[in-house]
């Protein structure tokens, strides 16, 4: 009986050592953004968290950038400490001891389960990642990874299921990480150096880097909701563009995971869609416009709630203009026909010569881009053409040297016979007669 | 000859100009508007000088009508029905041809046909182009002309690349058409050579022998006449294409007589 309870205790106290604990991030947990020395934005990027940068004092791009729910703090105490906060939240992911083998270097397509998983260089996202919390909303996940974090352009994405919350999530980051275009990210990442967001992708966690900056342009970056904490929806939608491909997200924090999500009131532009298990509105639009919808979140208890959006789709940009050159090949004397050809802006448009001229005999059409005529004089011949459209845009085109050769003399055909014959025979006859033909000179 | 005879020749002349008609207006057409050919002109006028020239000789031979003539004109007038249902006007032209002979036979008789044979024979010279031999002929000519160019261009010095009958003379291309395969060179020295032979020396074999020289001279001299316009370019437009042209037909009739000449001494040597 006693050896019994003592594996059961040995069991239970084994299973409680096993329990791992998220990385205790400290006043760093306030901060959605956090750089050793510059934060740098384009477009309307939105932090939902405080913003601070310490030692380093520079931060641009706030605005258009916005801070909400928090505050910016440059080279201040707060950021001080909450740099502090992370070096030892950095430190303690970075030597949580690893049970299993080593990461592939691409997980995107792979689910993970809680735990500790490390990869001594680089890793790779490519596609998605789905973190899998096996119904315990405590799950933790660590990844300490050797030098670089980085996500591929498109639609990439870290995706919760199961009871996984973004603030369990922890990306620790020997060197710098990049997110790539339109990426949905999830998790805390702590980088050593640097941190850049690129265009359209958002976070739902936190960019903090040590020593480097962060860069950011047009995200959305929202510090997650502790667990317990009650539940919330944000729709930050990015505007988007007819026939290009779209994909943002709502983000859920609080409650108790999972969530479904649903379009409560009003409609998507016509194209996207919205996935209730991921939150993800993805999909291509097909007509210009604004349109506002009422989403609503509902977490595993039966708890919900609300949030006001609305996405705003241009219309879909003309293809550049531009303008492809004429034949560079010509001969003098010969009819010689090409054309410049525009393709893109806006119809009619009207060609010109920019610079340079056309060989002499050679004219342009300036409604066809026909160049037409008979060269008449050889040599080479550069120019610029010119194309503008009905909306004014123009384009440029350096052409040539348009070689115009020499006239080939076609043949060298003698003088007609009857003439050659003519002149031959007066001379033959003045030939065989010479003699008398001398003696009545001398007698004249 | 008596009134009779006389009428009766007239009259033949007549019969034949009126039935070979329209072969001799394409005759002229072609002698208008080919300069290839526009010596035919020359060649009638020549024959019947030759004919009167030698009058002499063929009044003093009696007249014996061979009825041989009817079958060479027959054979003529059915070599003119093959022309008039689409062989050409050649067919047409040595039909006239062996009619005319045919009448000589059938109002002279062999001793006349044989005294006005050079002069019948002469009269080659003036049938029209076939079509058949002329496009046989003139390719091969013109390549010919082309490598002989390029190679008098490259023996005095200058660059010149020849692609196949196009010659490139420092960047100048000059195309040596069917007008300048020297075919022109060709017919008309041809003539010439055969008429000087006749009137500069009895022998006949002179004739055929100035015939054949004739025929390298004139390639030759159209080869020096296409590197001349590769050389010097207003050699191949307007007035000094043409002075060049009948100043290098002069040579070629200088060219001649020193053959004349020759053939001569080496006969005399012979005979000797």
């Amino acid at each position: 009986m006693r050896k019994f309870l003592a594996l059961a205790l040995y069991a239970a106290f084994s299973v409680c050592l096993k329990a791992q604990l998220p990385v205790p991030l400290g006043s760093a947990a306030s901060f959605g953004v956090l750089a050793g020395s510059t934060v740098t934005s384009t477009g309307a990027t939105v932090v939902n968290g405080n913003l601070g940068v310490s030692p380093g004092t520079a931060l641009t791009g706030f605005p258009p950038g916005i801070v909400t729910g928090g505050s910016i703090y440059l080279a201040d105490p707060v950021a001080a400490q909450a740099e502090s906060a992370l070096t030892t939240a950095y430190n303690y992911a970075a030597g949580q001891p690893c049970p299993g083998p080593p990461l592939p270097g691409d997980i995107g397509g792979t689910t993970i389960t809680p735990g500790v998983y490390c990869n001594s260089s680089s890793l790779g996202i490519t596609g998605t990642v789905t973190l899998n919390g096996n119904g315990n909303p405590n799950a933790v996940f660590i990844f300490q990874i050797g030098s670089t974090l980085t996500t591929a352009a498109g639609n990439s994405a870290v995706v919760l299921i199961n009871g996984a919350v973004a603030s369990n999530v922890f990306w620790q980051v020997g060197t710098s990480a990049t997110l790539g275009t339109n990426t949905t990210f999830t998790g805390t990442i702590m980088a050593q150096a640097s941190i850049t967001v690129t265009t359209g992708a958002s976070l739902n966690g936190r960019a903090l880097a040590l020593i480097g900056a962060v860069t950011l342009a047009d995200n959305a970056i929202t510090v997650p909701a502790a667990p317990g904490s009650p539940l919330s929806l944000t729709c930050s939608y990015p505007s988007g563009q007819v026939g290009v491909a779209y994909s943002s997200s709502l983000l859920a924090t609080g409650g108790t995971p999972p969530y479904s999500y649903l379009i409560a009131a009003g409609s998507l532009p016509a194209g996207l869609a919205l996935n209730a298990a991921t939150g993800t509105i993805a999909g291509t639009p097909t007509t210009a416009g604004a349109s506002s919808d009422t989403s609503r979140v509902t977490d595993s208890l039966g708890a919900s709630a609300m949030s006001t959006c609305g996405i705003t789709i241009a219309p879909a940009l003309s293809p550049a203009l531009s303008l492809t050159c004429a034949s560079n090949s010509g001969q003098v004397g010969q009819p010689y026909l090409s054309s410049l050809v525009a393709a893109g802006g806006t119809p009619p448009y009207t060609y010109s010569i920019a610079a340079g001229s056309l060989p002499p005999g050679l004219t342009l059409n300036s409604s066809t881009g026909v160049i037409g005529g008979t060269p008449s004089t050889a040599g080479p011949y550069s120019y610029t053409a010119k194309v503008t459209d009905s909306a004014s845009a123009s384009a440029t085109s350096s052409c040539g040297p348009l070689i115009v050769a020499p006239s080939a003399v076609s043949g060298v055909p003698a003088p007609p016979s009857l003439i050659l014959v003519l002149t031959a025979l007066a001379l033959a006859s003045i030939y065989l007669n010479r003699e008398r033909l001398t003696r009545r000179f001398r007698r004249g | 000859m008596t009134r009779k005879s006389a009428a009766t020749i007239v009259l033949s002349a007549a019969a034949l100009l009126v039935c070979y008609a329209p072969t001799l207006r394409g005759m002229f057409g072609q002698w208008s508007n080919d300069e290839d050919m526009s010596h035919g002109f020359v060649v009638p006028v020549l024959v019947l000088w030759i004919v009167w020239r030698e009058r002499k000789r063929w009044r003093a031979i009696p007249a014996k009508p061979s009825r041989w003539g009817f079958a060479v004109l027959a054979a003529g007038a059915g070599l003119q029905c093959v022309a008039a249902l689409g062989a050409g006007l050649f067919a047409g032209a040595v039909a006239f041809l062996v009619s005319v002979a045919g009448a000589v036979l059938c109002l002279g008789g062999f001793a006349f046909l044989r005294a006005w044979a050079f002069p019948l024979l002469l009269t080659l010279f003036m049938l029209p182009k076939l079509a058949i031999v002329y496009n046989q002929a003139t390719l091969p000519l013109q390549l010919l002309a082309s490598r002989i160019a390029a190679g008098i261009l490259t023996f005095a010095g200058i660059g010149v690349i020849r692609e196949g009958n196009i010659l490139d003379v420092a960047g100048r291309r000059i195309s040596v058409l069917e007008a300048c395969s020297g075919m022109r060179y060709l017919l008309s020295l041809g003539f010439v050579a055969v008429v000087f032979a006749y009137l500069s020396d009895g022998k006949p074999w002179m004739r055929v022998a100035l015939l054949v020289a004739a025929v390298p001279i004139a390639i030759l001299a159209n080869a020096l006449r296409v590197a001349g316009a590769g050389w010097l370019p207003p050699l191949a437009e307007g007035a000094t294409h043409a002075i060049s042209g009948g100043f290098l037909f002069v040579l070629c009739l200088a060219v001649l007589v020193l053959a004349e000449r020759l053939f001569n001494k080496v006969y005399a040597r012979f005979q000797a």
